[in-house]
């Protein structure tokens, strides 16, 4: 049985990782689909029903845990909490239309989940007898704990080094205060909890990268778990150069070449770093890889397979990065003021931005600072 | 939940008990019973157990996921150990384990034996089977009982449940009292300070005693495994503090005040290592509310602050220190106390900054955004970070074995994906990069193991079947991969070929196939042997196109099998090579009296221009015609003739042109028409006459034709 509940849950997280990249039309999603219904009804000889929950991050089958499930199972529970589901029960009966109109309305932010005559979608809860819990009371502060015990961003960033992982709770905290503050409009470098790196403009920077990508993320409509991820990336996005000789990184005269060089190379020790975090985005590794690329593919590290384009997220942070560099003051040159940097962004770096994006940072910008 | 009763036992006693336990474990899963590390991990695990049961009857370990629970404490969710032993059992299905005095080593021994026997974690039914049939007298263990997880409506599941730990709800319902009872309060420390403030502000009355509100106190802020009083206990403490209304605010602050001044040495530990900020607040809340501070506490905040505002140990002299690795100027160690980024921005940046925080564009539903939507899927996402991987482990820069092992256990996790979503320039990368690092010898056993999963047919043969639904859309990736595989592939893709039912997959992987050239030839003559006609006559297709003179005495035998289907790829595989045994195959089955057999030789003889045969062709071509099946063979023998061109053919033609047409009308007109079609491979000097004749047919296309040529003539 259990060898027939992972041929199901192998076909179905490949159909619906193929409906995700390609479209509920293309003929591997059918192909997967049916192999799915096969294994479906050779389980529905022993029950009625199919029961699928998400406890957290595993995955139960009939009331089996599926051990070793691997990443597309993984991705398949986070688009179910994205929708709010942790219960799936699929009933005797079920045919193809209705799997496949259910995985189409799962990947369809703005379709509802629901109505499937048999494909129940709920939560998984623990019923607990006696009285009922008052709202304040429910479990779900638990989870709120371990950000309560986080010992904040300066514990995080002591902790980076070769040797030890980054602490990401700390982190969490950051971004939502950003996401907060986007909102509320409150003062937010105030509550910011500082980076520490391997120089005090890296710290600085950081924090203001990841402010002007939520913002650029923000007007691009981007929904609020990408956001979060984005402010996550563009936090770290630098977090490379606390593996980079100090005193290169810190040089006040010109670099020669092998100096730059070993600055280039702060986008692959920081990917090279965040990516073996698994309890982190992925876009963190990728946006410390990619936001030196260039949109025209010129750009450092140099990537080996041709015709691969820079991450949207990546595009996004360059933007941030190149701002806040030119704005920011350096001990070696005076700041640039605010429209002499969107001059030069429009002007002077033909090919280093997405233009659409850098046109709605700019007309933004303008926005946002004419009040 | 926690923190309602203090534990009994000590808490480092414990502590050190589990870690014992852990390592016990580990001990068992490599050493031998009597092997010195087991023994002496047993023997301590099983001292400091005596030490806790001198306190107390027995103990209950539990398990919430990664959390570990004793009684109704937490214990600290940081801790590595405390994790790996939780989740370690967790993976066993287990949700709590019970120690009761009077265990044997024996018994500790039989229960991490168990716990680890190779034969049994991958099966936690067989672990939970054998504690049932073989219980140990002094150590009882509960399972998870996945039946506790019931299905709601997830509109009726509030938006905090959503986000909670149920393990922990559960661990908890089973720990007071097997999912039944509850007791509110019980879950106090674990809800944040806005949501209990908002319960007490609605639910504290005046009868409330004092000793509830330290109660409250106690059990919101104190935590079993650590020192009361952290800096985040503390932040958490003001923010209730300030969430509560005012009523009832100085009750709370007034019992915090008792309770951080009954333990003097604990009040200290607290200033010491409370942040200045959390400090201050703590007492301006004090002051706010006139609150008589005890004599005790007052001389400690006086001497507080009297001390420096913070002790770093790592500071150095100069203007530098450190942390961990990482230098960090004077300056920066002032920006992270003091938040002060005016250093390092102007004022007028920080208010254009701040100015963004508040500012949201609508939605914008430009077809630009709905691209970029793709890229913001997870699943899209998954596939940049992949090819980061691959980036890297191609670079030099990936030096440490221990990275390398990290970097190639993700790819390996994705190679299902890569290959059910035919990603297979990834997996062509992939493949190169073993290659490479196997002829360098790089980290040799790791590239062993991933060598040997991606040659395994298992690996191969749903790579193959992926072909099927992706291959075509990716042609050169899939040739790539064979070309890559070599002839180890061939089978599989030969299997995969007669397996395959659908005529475009079959043309798609003999076009694969045929790209071996002439390494598939050995597999191929192998395969002529097998029974099923379909398999011999794909296999003469592709022997068709090889080089390879050496296979011919193989093929003769099928050019007179009994398939007309294998019959007629002998035959092309036989006439590519112009091979004398094929003409003479050919011509017997033009003589045979077959339809069949004489439509296929017309066939082949044409596609060969076989000249030998066109004495055989012409003989069918004078027979009478006694069926219209005779004049479609005719026009099969016809377009034959056409093909070789020979002129020895012409005269039965003009016959066939000018005879008459009683019977069978329309067909010989037909006839007549596919001769002038056939004609364009003759000597044209020999096709004069015939086509001024055609000029004057009253038949359209034969006019055409006429035409066409005689053009073509005068050109």
């Amino acid at each position: 049985m259990i060898e027939t509940i992972n041929k199901f849950l192998s076909s179905f997280t490949s159909a619906v990782l193929n409906c995700s990249l390609y479209s509920g039309e293309h003929a591997s999603v059918n192909e997967f689909i049916t192999k799915a219904l096969d294994a479906l009804n050779i389980l529905f000889n022993d029950s009625e029903s199919l029961e699928i929950m998400i406890i957290e991050d595993d995955i139960v089958i009939n009331k089996t845990l599926i051990r070793n499930a691997g990443i597309q199972v993984v991705n398949l529970i986070r688009k179910l909490k994205r929708k709010g589901i942790s219960r799936v029960d699929i009933l005797k009966g079920v045919e193809f239309m209705e799997i496949k109109d259910f995985i189409v309305s799962l990947l369809d932010k703005d379709k509802v989940t629901k109505g499937f005559p048999h494909i129940l979608t709920g939560a998984v809860d623990i019923r607990l007898g006696g009285q009922n819990l008052t709202e304040d009371f429910r479990i779900g502060d638990i989870s709120q704990l371990s950000a309560l015990q986080a010992n904040g961003v300066k514990e995080i960033f002591t902790n980076v080094s070769h040797f030890k992982k980054l602490e990401t709770y700390g982190l969490e905290e950051i971004v939502l205060k950003f996401a907060a503050a986007f909102k509320k409009e409150a003062n937010i470098l105030k509550l910011l909890c500082p980076i520490k790196s391997a120089s005090e403009y890296t710290y600085v920077h950081a924090t203001n990268v990841a402010v002007l990508s939520m913002f650029q993320a923000e007007t691009l409509g981007v929904r609020d778990d990408i956001k979060h991820d984005i402010g996550i990336a563009a936090l770290l996005h630098d977090v490379g150069k606390i593996f980079v000789n100090v005193n290169i990184l810190e040089k006040k005269g010109k670099l020669d070449e092998q100096e730059w060089n070993e600055i280039k190379l702060h986008t692959v020790y920081g990917s090279k770093y965040l990516a073996k975090i698994e309890s982190l985005t992925r876009l963190a590794p990728i946006v410390a890889y990619e936001h030196h690329l260039r949109f025209d593919g010129k750009g450092y590290p140099k990537i080996k397979n041709d015709g691969r384009k820079q991450h949207i997220c990546s595009q996004i942070v360059a933007i941030s990065d190149y701002f806040d560099a030119l704005r920011s003051r350096r001990p070696y040159r005076k700041e640039l003021e605010f429209e002499e940097i969107l001059f030069v962004m429009k002007n002077e770096s033909e090919g280093m931005f997405n233009p659409f994006l850098l046109d709605n940072f700019i007309k933004s910008m303008y926005r946002v600072l004419s009040g | 939940m926690p923190g309602e009763k203090e534990l009994s036992i000590d808490a480092r006693l414990l502590s050190d008990a589990i870690i014992e336990l852990n390592i016990a474990r580990r001990n068992v899963t490599i050493y031998p019973k009597d092997h010195p590390s087991v023994e002496k991990s047993l023997n301590r695990s099983f001292d400091l157990l005596q030490k806790i049961f001198e306190l107390r009857e027995d103990i209950t370990i539990a398990i919430a996921k990664d959390t570990l629970i004793i009684d109704e404490f937490f214990l600290e969710k940081k801790n590595p150990v405390y994790k790996d032993f939780a989740l370690y059992m967790n993976r066993l299905g287990v949700a709590y384990i019970t120690f009761k005095k009077g265990i044997t080593k024996d018994e500790l021994y039989e229960f991490q034996k168990t716990i680890t026997d190779k034969t049994l974690v991958d099966s936690p039914e067989l672990i939970e089977k054998k504690f049932v049939e073989q219980p140990l007298k002094k150590l009882s263990i509960g399972f998870i009982n996945y039946d506790a997880f019931s299905f709601v409506d997830s509109t009726n599941v509030e938006e905090n449940s959503k986000k909670s730990s149920i393990w922990e709800k559960y661990i908890y319902g089973l720990l007071t009292g097997a999912l039944q009872s509850e007791d509110v309060s019980d879950m106090i420390q674990g809800i944040s300070p806005d949501a209990l403030g908002s319960y007490l502000n609605r639910t504290i009355t005046d009868e409330v005693k004092e000793e509830s509100y330290d109660k409250v106190i106690t059990s919101y802020i104190s935590r079993p495994s650590s020192n009361i009083f952290s800096d985040q206990e503390m932040k958490k403490l003001n923010e209730l503090i300030n969430a509560l209304k005012p009523e009832i605010k100085k009750q709370f602050l007034a019992s915090t005040v008792r309770v951080v001044s009954k333990d003097v040495q604990a009040a200290k530990r607290f200033f010491n290592e409370i942040s200045v900020d959390e400090a201050v607040k703590f007492i301006n809340s004090i002051n706010e509310q006139n609150l008589m501070i005890p004599e005790n506490l007052k001389n400690l905040i006086d001497k507080f602050s009297s001390l420096p505002s913070m002790v770093d140990e790592h500071f150095i002299p100069g203007s530098d220190y450190i942390i961990d690795d990482i230098f960090l100027s004077g300056d920066a160690r002032q920006l992270m106390m003091e938040g002060d980024e005016k250093k390092f921005v102007s004022e007028k940046y920080m208010s254009e900054i701040r100015k963004l925080l508040g500012y949201s564009l609508p939605i914008a539903g430009s077809d630009v955004i709905k691209e970029f939507d793709k890229e913001y899927n997870d699943d899209y996402i998954e596939r940049y970070f992949s090819q980061i991987i691959i980036d890297l482990l191609q670079s030099d820069f990936v030096t440490d074995i221990e990275e390398y092992r990290i970097f190639i256990n993700l790819l390996n996790e994705r190679v299902e994906e890569f290959v059910n979503t035919g990603q297979f320039g990834q997996i062509y990368q992939l493949l190169k990069l073993i290659s490479y690092n196997e002829k360098n010898k790089k980290y040799p056993e790791i590239t062993e193991q991933f060598i040997k999963y991606f040659y395994s047919d298992d690996f191969l043969i749903r790579l193959i079947d992926t072909f099927r639904i992706f291959g075509r859309q990716s042609r050169e990736e899939v040739w790539l991969i064979c070309d890559y595989y070599g002839e180890l592939i061939i089978p599989l893709l030969m299997d995969a070929l007669s397996n395959e039912e659908s005529p475009i997959m079959r043309k798609f992987l003999i076009n694969l196939l045929k790209r071996f050239g002439n390494k598939l030839i050995p597999e191929a003559l192998k395969r002529l042997e097998d029974k099923r006609w379909f398999v011999k006559r794909n296999m003469l297709y592709l022997l068709a196109d090889s080089k390879n003179i050496e296979i011919l005495p193989y093929i003769r035998p099928y050019a007179n099998y009994n398939n007309s289907k294998v019959c007629f790829e002998a035959l092309r595989c036989l006439l590519n090579y112009g091979d004398e045994y094929g003409i003479t195959s050919l011509k017997n089955s033009l003589k045979s009296g077959s339809f069949e057999d004489i439509e296929m030789a017309a066939n082949l003889s044409g596609m060969y221009r076989v000249n030998e045969a066109v004495d055989d062709l012409l003989r069918i071509l004078k027979k009478r015609t006694l069926s219209s099946a005779d004049v479609y063979q005719k026009v099969l023998v016809v377009r034959a003739l056409g093909e070789i061109g020979d002129p020895r053919a012409l005269e039965t033609l003009k016959d066939l042109l000018v005879s008459k047409k009683l019977l069978f009308k329309n067909a010989i007109e037909h006839l007549n028409e596919e001769i002038y079609k056939s004609l364009r491979n003759y000597p044209i000097d020999s096709i004069q006459d015939i086509l001024k004749e055609g000029l004057k047919s009253k038949n359209e296309i034969i006019r055409s034709e006429s035409k066409r040529l005689s053009q073509k003539v005068q050109k």
